[in-house]
């Protein structure tokens, strides 16, 4: 731009926009206050603001804001003022003639005297309505985010409540007294424990028998779930359904494979189970397994033994399957425990629990069992130290968190 | 607690102590104007309660803080370290009730008390007028998350030149009324729902209850309350208009604070 056109320019404004427009027509509202909040002076911009045509004088600052501000003002705004001679970018709310609300950005200094007395106050008011609404829609953004987050963390709470209360429908809290046995039970779920597992035990008794039940369903999660209820619970209604001279354990397992077939699902299920007869004072076990790792067996000298009853696991449809089961229906094996005998059924979370060099395997599971139970330990608690110390070991190897779900029940003869 | 606190001590130690208490909105800065004209006299002990100015941050604690006793209790604590002999607790505004609470529950360690704009509960309700409708309540607590960025501001150390004390340009230049807005909200909704009409029968020490005349935040109507309640209180209204006395008109609020206390001097 040349001089002259400048100068020229510079002549126009001096004209259209002399300091009395400049102070009425500025793109703010200006108010002077006396330093008791007396309004002493506006310009047009703050009335039309505030939608009033008088020139306010005389009405106090607080007329001109909605209560809140006026909190603000009193508890904040003016000791800043008094203090500091300066505040900016308040965010004050006004109170407009026509009864709607005006958000509005305010800064203010103040005149101050010799000894520091405040003689007036001046503020500027910027209309923020926009930047109002766009703050309280990040305001409402911010909320919506930590609403959602606290309901994701309430999801999750309930889901692990879920998993709890199914998972101890799966393993029993308490296992029953049983007159001449120590029964002695432990439990780790895979990982975290945050999925239901799918081992399960019990322990019930029939008219003067005690059954013993222990399985591992494949997989994990509701679906596995449900196949675990369904055998845990099958297992119970065959065990005391069943004419007396069907209940054997050969034939409930026949009659689960049933169940477990005709349900829809791809997961199979092996299981080991056990029936007690006290005689005398010894105890009479007949054992099944379908595909379950063997039942340990040990005298109170030593050594362990292991015992196979081998059948297919449930669920695969196997007993269709010419050779496979023995014309006699599954293979049933029967055992003594005299006084002192230990059994100890597991799942393979413990025998193939992995280790540094390789799995921890029957061998080290027997070695593990023979050292805890040489141990010099009070007699009735023998069975509890055997359950939670290889639960416990087996959890060790892991690093504190399993790879698979651990379960493990023994029994001890009195 | 003093360090908690960021107690500061002005005048003579021998003298008559009087521990100001600030309100809500600000800190021991509300008392700028009335420490010098006070510490020829008194032994004057300012504080910043936990969460405005100087104080410890890490000690702040919503649940703590969430009521008015919570402060009080850290009165309490602070009057047992700093064992004056005598004291004075003076509370301005949402403090006034704080100071009620701290010498209901000590009555051996606040033998006086002077309240500077109290009121026992701002909202309205029934007979009760507090001067503020719930509503108007709810849209303060919004107004001061609308001011959430220079609440955080003010917390931030401030190096500026000041044009009215130019000796201190170039320094770290003092900020005032400093508080964190995470606690105004908590301390804004602590003060402004809080009802402590409860207490004020309860205050057995001397106290004078300073009125200023024009008050929106405290109206006269809720001084005389607070002074009608309170069986051994003297209800003194100033000329000086607003919240703030001590920073409006220090001399007068300086002036009827110093006769109250010279004119009787022994307590009860």
């Amino acid at each position: 731009m040349s001089k002259s056109r400048v100068l020229e320019a510079f002549t126009a404004a001096l004209l259209d926009d002399d300091p009395r427009a400049l102070y009425d027509q500025a793109p703010c509202g200006y108010l002077t206050l006396a330093p008791d909040g007396t309004v002493v002076k506006t310009n047009t911009t703050l009335r039309t603001m505030l939608r009033c045509t008088d020139d306010l004088a005389g009405t106090t600052l607080h007329e001109l804001l909605v209560p809140s501000a006026r909190v603000l003002v009193e508890t904040h705004v003016m000791p800043m003022l008094r203090l500091q001679g300066a505040v900016n970018e308040v965010a004050l709310e006004l109170q407009c003639l026509d009864g709607t609300r005006l958000p509005a950005l305010v800064n203010a200094t103040a005149e101050r005297d010799g000894g520091g007395r405040t003689t007036l106050v001046r503020m500027a008011v910027f209309d923020a309505t926009e930047r109002r609404r766009y703050e309280q829609e990040l305001v409402g953004r911010a909320e919506e985010a930590r609403a959602a987050q606290r309901a994701a963390e309430d999801a999750q709470q309930r889901l692990r409540t879920l998993v709890d209360t199914l998972q101890s429908s799966l393993v029993p809290r308490s296992l029953p007294d049983v007159p001449g046995l120590s029964v002695a039970g432990a439990y780790r779920p895979a990982g975290d424990g945050d999925q239901v597992g799918g081992d399960f035990f019990d322990v019930f008794p029939t008219d003067g028998e005690w059954w013993v039940v222990l399985g591992d369903v494949s997989g994990k999660g509701v679906d596995a779930a449900v196949v675990t209820a369904l055998v845990r619970n099958g297992a119970r209604a065959l065990a005391t359904s069943l004419p007396v001279r069907d209940r054997t354990p050969a034939h409930v397992l026949t009659q689960l494979d049933v169940l477990v077939d005709s349900h829809e699902t791809e997961r199979f299920c092996t299981v080991a189970l056990l029936r007690m007869r006290r005689d005398g004072d010894r105890w009479a076990l007949s054992y099944v397994s379908a595909g379950h790792p063997p039942l340990l067996l040990r005298p109170p000298a030593g050594p362990v033994r292991s015992v196979e009853a081998q059948n297919p696991p449930l669920g695969l449809g196997l007993r269709h399957e010419p050779g496979v089961l023995a014309d006699g229906g599954p293979e049933q094996v029967e055992l003594e425990l005299c006084s002192g005998d230990m059994v100890v059924l597991h799942t393979d979370g413990i025998s193939e629990a992995p280790t540094a060099d390789g799995l921890w395997g029957d061998r080290g599971l027997v070695e593990t069992l023979e050292s805890i139970a040489a141990a010099s330990v009070p007699a009735g608690e023998v069975a509890d130290g055997v359950a939670d110390g290889l639960v416990a070991h087996a959890v060790q190897l892991q690093g504190g968190r399993p790879r698979d779900d651990i379960a493990c029940l023994v029994l001890v003869a009195d | 607690m003093s360090e908690r606190l960021h107690v500061r001590h002005h005048g003579s130690t021998g003298a008559t102590p009087l521990v100001l208490v600030h309100g809500f909105g600000c800190d021991q800065s509300m008392w700028h104007h009335a420490v010098p004209r006070l510490a020829d006299d008194f032994h004057v002990v300012t504080l910043d309660l936990v969460g405005a100015g100087g104080s410890d941050r890490s000690a702040w604690d919503p649940r703590r803080y969430a009521t008015l006793e919570g402060y009080a209790e850290d009165l309490v604590d602070l009057l047992r370290e700093l064992d004056l002999e005598q004291p004075v607790l003076v509370g301005h505004s949402v403090s006034a009730m704080i100071t009620a609470y701290a010498q209901v529950m000590a009555p051996e360690l606040v033998p006086r008390l002077v309240m500077i704009g109290p009121s026992p509960r701002y909202v309205d309700e029934d007979d009760y007028v507090g001067g503020f409708s719930a509503e108007a309540i709810e849209d303060l607590l919004s107004a001061l998350s609308a001011n959430y960025v220079s609440w955080a501001r003010s917390m931030a150390p401030v190096i500026a030149g000041n044009p009215d004390r130019p000796e201190v340009h170039g320094e770290l230049a003092e900020a005032f009324c400093r508080m964190d807005p995470e606690v105004a909200e908590v301390f804004a909704r602590t003060t402004f729902l809080s009802d402590a009409r409860e207490i004020l029968p309860r205050v057995t020490a001397p106290t004078l209850v300073m009125q200023c005349s024009e008050d929106v935040i405290a109206p006269r109507a809720v001084g005389e309350y607070v002074a009608s309640r309170i069986p051994d209180a003297e209800l003194v209204v100033l000329r000086a208009t607003g919240h703030c006395p001590q920073l409006s008109d220090p001399e007068e609020t300086v002036a009827v604070l110093r006769e109250h206390l010279t004119s009787a001097n022994t307590p009860r």
